[in-house]
């Protein structure tokens, strides 16, 4: 298993836009990734699941990744939350 | 009359003003009553084929507006393109047709769903993206009710006067169906600014009031098809405006209309002061399509091709013939007038997934631009040879310029990769452009301080004023809370404006300026006598700026270094 975590930089939080871009990120692995922020978890491969976790900016994601290419799955996230959250 | 409904306030989007029928667009989709039976397995083929459509229809239109409207504008497409292929909407609505219901049902009953998940949400971004499952909804029920085939969109009624159009919030898709030339203004009771009302009406050029109170469903009903006047400028709606009203908002009107044909009047002429001094009048473009605007408008040329935009939003560089084809499409679209091209800036604040850069701490002073090109030499050949091709296609009209420079021999290292370029050309036959010229933008207070030593290697300088602003003053654009510092008429800025403009006409060249500052009018005039010979501004500015040029008369004398032409007045206070 692998997990890290992201403080959202963008003023928005999690918006479609990038919401979306993580979902595409996370679909590419076979991996599991769940998305925890304050109570609520969400499948990291589903755009309004992500959506619906309404984190904003200063928020932390903890993301769980679980699966045969979670090394690789954790990478790619974590560069794309650099990226676009 | 109710006084309630006498006058409506909200935010004005706009200085315009509008008369018109009030008009309201009710957003739910109506549910068709189906006559065939189905089973759910014949239903929900029926929505997966819908859902395919759907997306293939929004990504064609999240493509058409990018290059009509811009990135920001079209995004919302491709949002949209995305809830209607998510999974939890699929299993909604897959689960709404197992229980027996008709695909069109299912769908509106599980945007409904979404949408009251998302309106009890805190954060109000998350609350307004509730409209959109209605709008997504509706195309959905469109496709499958017409099988594919119709728009479905409602018409406007058929009234001779123009349309004062009112939603609680206005789709894109809504507006992007509708006939425009009879639509005179927006008013959404949702809505800031930022929304896609604001951005749509502003690029149509039509008043807007978004945010406006009181404006309910019920309250539109009886609105419906009334007489109001929508002042953006005063960010209000009025009802049944009384016939002085009228007439004062339709003398406002005909001023600014005339104002602007006025200015129309000016797109062949040239862009000269009254005292016979002729400045270059150029376009800042990010896509080869914005050259033909650029053209139509009456532009010198092109001054600022920010090639950037072909390496944004792509899982891959552009390679050498995309490329190729991109610079000749601009260049043709521009007849035989002038397209400078600056090569890749990218890094900073613009990222390429790509290019795989590591986040850095400070990336304005980061690896970007040049450095990045100079770093990545495979990258930058790839440009330097379309751009060469381009021009060896067209003589004499492509310039290229190097951003970010701030050492000689970087200017040096980018000069050798091209003549490199040039040398490969040459020997397989391709036709080269012996004379192109070479020029670098002037961004850091560096460039500006050695332009006298970069100057002989350039045939033009072009000033980045943003930039050098921004790396002049330490200060931080994006930064709300030191932006008013920015201030791009500070001395410190304008001298190295002048010391750049000097260097380069020392050795015959010419100098041009492509920032925030080309396009304001207040300082065209100091621009000119500081020896500016070229102004770039974003295309929907070039008639305001030659407005502008066209009317001044005998430039300040500058030659005096005792006498700045500069004062005290540019100092933020």
């Amino acid at each position: 298993m692998q997990e890290f975590i992201h403080t959202i930089k963008d003023e928005h939080g999690v918006h479609a836009r990038p919401a979306g871009l993580i979902a595409a990120a996370a679909r590419a692995f076979s991996s599991a990734v769940t998305v925890a922020c304050g109570e609520k978890t969400a499948d990291g491969k589903r755009l309004l699941a992500l959506m619906s976790l309404g984190a904003r900016q200063g928020d932390v994601l903890r993301f769980r990744i679980e699966g045969s290419d979670e090394d690789a799955a954790a990478d790619a996230l974590r560069r794309r939350c650099e990226e676009v959250i | 009359m109710d006084a309630r409904f006498a006058s409506i306030g909200g935010t004005g989007i706009g200085e315009g003003a509008a008369l018109g029928r009030f008009h309201w667009l009710s957003a739910r989709p109506s549910v068709r009553r189906e006559e065939v039976q189905r089973t759910p397995e014949e239903e929900e083929t029926r929505f997966r084929q819908a859902q395919a459509r759907a997306g293939a229809a929004l990504d064609a239109l999240y493509a058409e507006s990018r290059s009509a409207v811009g990135e920001d504008a079209a995004q919302i497409f491709a949002v949209h393109a995305m809830i209607a292929a998510d999974e939890d909407f699929t299993d909604l609505v897959v689960a709404r047709i197992g229980a027996g219901d008709t695909a069109e049902t299912a769908v509106i009953a599980a945007a409904d769903t979404l949408a009251a998940r998302f309106r009890e949400m805190e954060d109000e971004y998350l609350r307004a993206r509730a409209a959109d499952f209605a709008d997504i909804a509706a195309r959905l029920c469109d496709i499958l009710d017409a099988d594919g085939a119709g728009t479905g969109e409602p018409p406007l009624p058929d009234w001779p006067e123009p349309i004062i159009l009112a939603a609680q919030d206005l789709s894109p898709s809504q507006t992007v169906g509708l006939d425009r030339s009879r639509i005179a203004g927006f008013v959404t009771g949702a809505g800031s600014p930022g929304s896609h009302t604001a951005i749509l009406a502003r690029s149509l050029g039509l008043p807007a009031l978004v945010g406006a109170h009181l404006l309910d469903e019920m309250t539109a009903r009886a609105l419906e098809g009334r007489q109001v006047l929508l002042d953006a400028a005063a960010g209000r709606l009025t009802v049944d405006p009384t016939p002085e009203e009228q007439a004062a908002i339709r003398a406002r009107e005909a001023a600014a209309r005339a104002a602007e044909q006025a200015r129309y009047a000016l797109v062949d002429c040239p862009a000269e002061t009254r005292a016979g001094k002729r400045i270059l009048l150029c376009a800042n473009i990010g896509l080869p399509s914005e050259a033909h605007e650029a053209a139509a408008l009456g532009a010198d040329g092109v001054g600022l091709m920010r090639s950037e935009f072909l390496y944004l939003g792509r899982v891959a560089p552009p390679g050498e013939e995309e490329q190729f084809t991109a610079y000749c499409t601009a260049a043709e679209a521009l007849g035989d007038r002038m397209l400078v091209i600056r090569t890749l800036d990218i890094g900073a604040d613009k990222q390429a997934d790509y290019l795989g850069l590591p986040p850095e701490e400070n990336p304005a002073l980061g690896l970007r631009a040049i450095r990045l090109c100079l770093a990545r030499r495979p990258l930058f050949r790839v440009q330097l040879r379309a751009i060469c091709r381009a021009a060896g296609r067209r003589p004499g009209q492509i310039a290229v310029m190097f951003p970010m420079i701030c050492a000689p021999h970087e200017l040096d290292e980018a000069i050798a990769e091209l003549r490199e370029v040039q040398a490969d050309l040459r020997r397989a036959g391709e036709p080269v452009d012996e004379r192109m010229a070479v020029g670098m933008m002037i961004e850091t207070p560096a460039a500006a301080l050695l332009a006298d030593t970069f100057a002989p290697r350039c045939a033009f300088f072009s000033i980045g004023s943003n930039d050098l602003t921004q790396y002049t003053l330490a200060v931080d654009r994006q930064n709300n809370a030191v932006a008013p510092l920015a201030v791009d008429a500070h001395p410190a800025v304008l001298t190295l404006i002048a010391r750049t403009a000097a260097a380069i006409h020392a050795v015959g060249g010419w100098c041009g300026l492509c920032g925030e500052l080309a396009a304001d009018p207040t300082m065209t005039e100091t621009l000119l006598a500081m020896g500016i010979d070229e102004l770039s501004v974003s295309p929907s500015q070039l008639l305001r700026i030659k407005e502008r040029v066209r009317e001044i008369g005998e430039l300040p004398q500058t030659e005096t270094k005792e006498e700045p032409i500069w004062n005290t007045r540019f100092l933020p206070r």
